[in-house]
């Protein structure tokens, strides 16, 4: 803003102040400031542009066009009738629209939004009526009273969209944006200070709301919304229930995180992360889902308790072998399974088990969860098979796959042992000409004959619904099992980072000696990737699948290029871990250690320190702010007595010495005087009579001697203040 | 050395009765190589107090009773052609003595005071273009009526300057003047006061008085003050870094009085007045123990543990 267009806001804004508002002292403002609005209404209006219903979305864009047609056409009007004359281009807010049409517009969409209730869920509508409110408010300021509430009200429109999206740059764009409405605030409160003094005073005040945030953020009871988020991301990315062939191939392609881990203590093989996610075991030839049948029936059963005690307790599972204790950071999914390795035992309440060992959470993620797991791999899955288990693991839809269907009996026929006959699978699969592949060729109907005998070449679902689908046939309980393999290890953050593209499935046999075992077709056709994720040649394809316009393939084979992906990536899990993902329980427990260790006597040394540190804090910046000579200090240190004294009544008069002082302290306060005279003599001493033959080590021991003495005398005052002497 | 002193003020006051502090001044100034003006009414002991100060220094002395027609040559001398040798000789006058008594100096006329107070100035006088220097150690002990008497000229500032201290003794005390008015000494007894000092001694004292340590604390509370006195709305003179010196040089002197060898804040504040309220309100008559109004302000306005702010 210029100096002459701030005096004009002087004359125009700032008389009235003192007068009262009245219809015809209407609200003037500069035009850049009707378009500063303007654009901030825009880019509030924009953090929540995803979730809004179109017929809102063109009323907002067709709102703010209008408003910045009309004071553009007014600003060029003003300066060309008079292009010298300043004060003309401060003007009122225009009638836009006549006030009962406003009414009129407020009633109806609000109307509106009550009927489209139903289908936005009451978050979203209550979202949507604060936006409308927002677009239509700037039809309406004619006062200052009313442009504070716009301001305020496009401050809450931009924090509401953290509701939705929670990334560490999403977040800082928005504490960016609401920066940006206080500057605006600012402006309007104190329009003549300069641009730059108002952003220091901006910068001041946030900074001083800093400790008070991180107090609030850390300590304030987090309440559970009020509100349930709706499934407005079913369309996301990701792991479905009814897996078709070729799903996985497709997710393969998808950059997006699925979910973090960070382990407790050293990380596993890259081949033992195997995270399951579900079981799948209904198949009709084409899609696999859950089992559906037995759904309704016996839900008591299928969910239990995910606690390593229930487990211990139940006889499906046998646990052996150390645990290995993670924890889980999961993306918004808007599904409720988890993802963990076998056999995972968690001691969250919300968190319940199938019992196809599967983890799920009680309710919808709609929004990171962060969750602890122990897992025992070396845990026998389900001994004892039931029956009713068993019929369905061996169920087979025998009209769509004839030729495999042969295939597994006559194998059966060949071999009794069971795992020589899933070894004879493998090594086929190792063996003959069968390609691992992100783009398998088109398969018709009898998908699994084509593939296994004619094409041949297929992803980890096309391999794992084969081997099952054999596995079955041979009369061997056999299941498809999807999650996600392996993961990428940041360095620098000490974590796991599970992508979309490591979306994976398998197969589990479940054989009399051992339970339910992990078979995993992929290993046998593309070892690389199950041993260290997407071997050279499926990266080739991948970058020639995904890349668009331009290709990212050169990029992603920098060094530096990874390295900064990888820390910024580190970067958001933290934000992740410790922003996002201090929920209520968190706080909770965060409090309930807080004041157990307040309780151990040990502890009360770290809090202490924590104490130490704040003091030396204080310590170093008072003593940059007065910057003492270093010669000057035992002076300084005087001066700073006189002023602990005077601040105890004890005021020196301006003409005293400091023996003539320190005389009338020992004769009004004897009690204070041993320690007062010590540094006024020592002050004297060395001010006047051996100032210039003293060494700066006899200067620094005199001043460490008076520094205790001043603190004996501040002790003595303290202590006065009670009428202790 | 201290004893010495400390003897010689025993000495003067029992001469000059009940006024202990003034004769301690007037002897640091003197000691500081300052001269002296006296000023109060008649009969108050000025000139007692000039004399004993001069006979116990064991000083040559000669008083001159300044009068109206008082002419410069009957303070300096004159040179008067001498038939033997042919050639002007000069016929000294009281000037040229270790210590004079200018009595009632602002009774002389301007001409003859400021004859007195070049002289005082350069330590030289000058007769017929022959420049004669004067006696070492030089001192002048003036007194002075108040202006408001008739009949007198007052000293201009640019001379009152030259007085390192201006004291007066003010009405002494009940037993004080009990003890003057019973004790059977006259006036003419103070002559028959033995000198304590030999000028040898007098010129070590002074050495020594130099020498006393000033720190650079000091030295900042001398400038805050005359600061102060430059930036004060009243109607005072300013301080000028000649009366800086004057009082470095007395606080000094008062400080060797005071059995130290370094200055403190209080050695400039016991002789601030004397030295600095004549220059800072010459108009104004230092009489009957009037408080220093001038000084004292000034002087509380400074805080000697943090004189610069």
């Amino acid at each position: 803003m210029t100096k002459k267009s701030k005096q004009s806001i002087e004359e125009n804004v700032l008389p009235r102040k003192s007068k009262k508002p009245s219809k015809n002292n209407k609200l003037k403002l500069n035009g850049k400031m009707y378009f500063s609005l303007l654009a901030f209404q825009l880019l509030n209006l924009l953090t929540l542009v995803l979730q809004f219903n179109l017929l809102y979305l063109l009323f907002a864009i067709f709102a703010l066009a209008l408003q910045f047609f009309v004071h553009f056409k007014l600003v060029r009007k003003s300066s060309l009738a008079s292009p010298t004359s300043q004060s003309i281009s401060f003007y009122a807010a225009p009638k836009i629209l006549p006030s009962w049409l406003i009414f009129l517009l407020a009633i109806s969409g609000s109307v509106g939004i009550a009927f489209a209730g139903q289908e936005l869920g009451l978050l979203l509508s209550m979202i949507h009526l604060l936006c409308f409110a927002y677009s239509l408010k700037m039809f309406e300021i004619p006062s200052r009273k009313d442009l504070y509430q716009l301001v305020v009200l496009g401050i809450f429109v931009a924090t509401s969209s953290l509701i939705f999206i929670q990334s560490i740059y999403f977040s800082l764009a928005v504490i960016v944006l609401v920066l940006g409405n206080f500057l605006i605030l600012i402006n309007l409160f104190a329009p003549t200070m300069a641009m730059s003094a108002q952003a220091k005073l901006l910068a001041k005040l946030s900074l001083y709301s800093v400790p008070l945030a991180v107090i609030l953020f850390v300590g304030f009871p987090k309440l559970s919304p009020f509100w349930q988020v709706p499934n407005v991301e079913s369309a996301k990315v990701g792991l479905s229930d009814n897996v078709k062939i070729g799903d996985i191939a497709q997710l393969a392609l998808s950059d997006e995180l699925a979910f973090r881990v960070s382990f407790q203590n050293s990380n596993p093989e890259h081949a033992q992360l195997y995270w399951r996610a579900m079981v799948l075991d209904d198949f009709d030839g084409v899609t696999w889902r859950q089992g559906l049948r037995e759904k309704g029936q016996r839900n008591n059963q299928r969910y239990g308790s995910a606690t390593l005690e229930h487990a211990n307790s139940s006889a499906s599972v046998q646990i052996t072998g150390e645990g290995l204790s993670y924890q889980v950071i999961a993306e918004p999914s808007f599904q409720s399974w988890l993802f963990a390795l076998d056999f995972a035992t968690s001691e969250q309440g919300d968190i319940g088990q199938r019992n196809d060992f599967s983890l799920f959470y009680r309710g919808i993620i709609s929004q990171t969860l962060s969750y602890q797991v122990t897992s025992y791999p070396k845990a026998k899955l389900a001994p004892i098979l039931a029956d009713e288990t068993r019929a369905l693991n061996l169920l087979l839809s025998t009209e769509n796959n004839p030729r495999l269907l042969a295939k597994g009996r006559q194998l059966r026929r060949q071999y009794s042992d069971n795992s020589q006959l899933i070894n004879r699978v493998l090594a086929e699969f190792n063996q003959e000409n069968y390609f691992y592949t992100l783009q398998p060729p088109r398969l018709n109907n009898n998908s699994l004959d084509q593939f296994y005998f004619d094409t041949r070449a297929g992803f980890c679902e096309h391999y794992a619904s084969t081997f099952t689908y054999l596995m079955r046939a041979a009369g061997i309980p056999a299941r498809m099992v999807v999650g996600y393999l392996g993961g990428e290890f940041n360095p620098s953050g000490n974590y796991l980072s599970v992508y979309q593209r490591n979306a994976h499935a398998w197969s589990e046999v479940w054989l009399p000696d051992s339970g339910w075992q992990r078979v995993d077709p992929t290993a046998a056709v593309d070892p690389e990737r199950v041993e260290s994720g997407f071997s050279s040649n499926l990266m080739q394809e991948y970058d020639n699948l995904s890349s668009g316009l331009f290709s990212m393939q050169p990029l992603r084979a920098m060094w530096w290029y990874k390295q900064l992906k990888m820390q910024i990536d580190a970067i958001d899990y933290q934000w992740t871990r410790w922003v996002i993902g201090y929920t209520g329980q968190k706080q909770s427990r965060v409090m309930a250690e807080l004041l157990a260790s307040l309780k151990q006597g040990k502890n009360i040394v770290y809090f202490l320190l924590i104490l130490i540190t704040i003091a030396l804090l204080v310590y170093v910046y008072k003593s940059v702010k007065v910057r003492v000579k270093p010669d000057d200090k035992i002076k300084a240190l005087y001066l700073k007595t006189l002023a602990l004294m005077a601040k105890h009544k004890l005021v020196k008069a301006r003409s005293m010495t400091a023996e003539q002082f320190a005389d009338i302290v020992a004769a009004t306060r004897p009690e204070l005087s041993a320690h007062f005279t010590t540094i006024s003599k020592c002050f004297a001493h060395l001010a006047y009579q051996n100032f210039d033959d003293i060494s700066q080590q006899e200067r620094h021991i005199q001043l460490i001697k008076l520094q205790s003495s001043y603190r004996h005398l501040r002790w003595q005052l303290w202590l006065a203040k009670f009428g202790i002497r | 050395m201290q004893t010495v002193v400390a003897k010689i003020l025993a000495q003067i006051e029992s001469v000059v009765i009940g006024k202990p502090h003034q004769v301690k001044l007037a002897l640091a100034c003197l000691l500081a190589k300052g001269h002296i003006l006296i000023e109060d009414l008649p009969g108050m002991g000025k000139t007692t107090l000039a004399n004993t100060l001069a006979l116990t220094l064991g000083l040559s002395y000669q008083r001159i009773q300044f009068t109206s027609d008082l002419m410069p040559a009957d303070v300096i001398g004159i040179a008067i052609f001498d038939e033997t040798t042919k050639s002007f000789q000069l016929h000294p006058g009281a000037i040229f003595n270790q210590v004079v008594l200018a009595d009632e100096v602002n009774r002389a006329s301007p001409k003859t005071q400021s004859a007195l107070l070049e002289a005082m100035e350069e330590g030289r006088v000058s007769v017929d273009g022959v420049t004669h220097q004067l006696p070492e150690p030089f001192f002048v002990i003036a007194t002075q009526n108040p202006m408001s008497h008739a009949g007198t000229y007052p000293l201009p500032e640019s001379q009152l300057d030259r007085f390192m201290m201006r004291l007066s003794l003010g009405f002494p005390s009940i037993d004080a003047e009990r003890e003057i008015l019973q004790s059977t000494a006259s006036h003419r007894d103070v002559i028959e006061i033995k000198p304590f000092l030999q000028v040898e001694q007098l010129r070590e004292i002074q050495q020594h008085i130099s020498s006393v340590r000033v720190s650079p604390a000091i030295v900042d509370y001398v400038i805050a003050l005359c600061r102060v006195s430059r930036q004060s709305e009243s109607q005072a003179k300013a301080l000028s870094p000649r009366a800086g010196k004057s009082l470095l040089a007395a606080a000094k002197s008062w400080a060797f009085m005071e059995n130290r060898d370094y200055v403190i804040p209080e050695d400039i504040q016991a002789v601030f007045s004397p030295v600095c309220e004549h220059r800072l309100a010459p108009q104004q008559h230092h009489i009957f123990d009037q408080t220093d109004e001038i000084s004292q302000q000034i002087l509380s306005q400074v805080d000697p543990t943090n004189p610069l702010v």
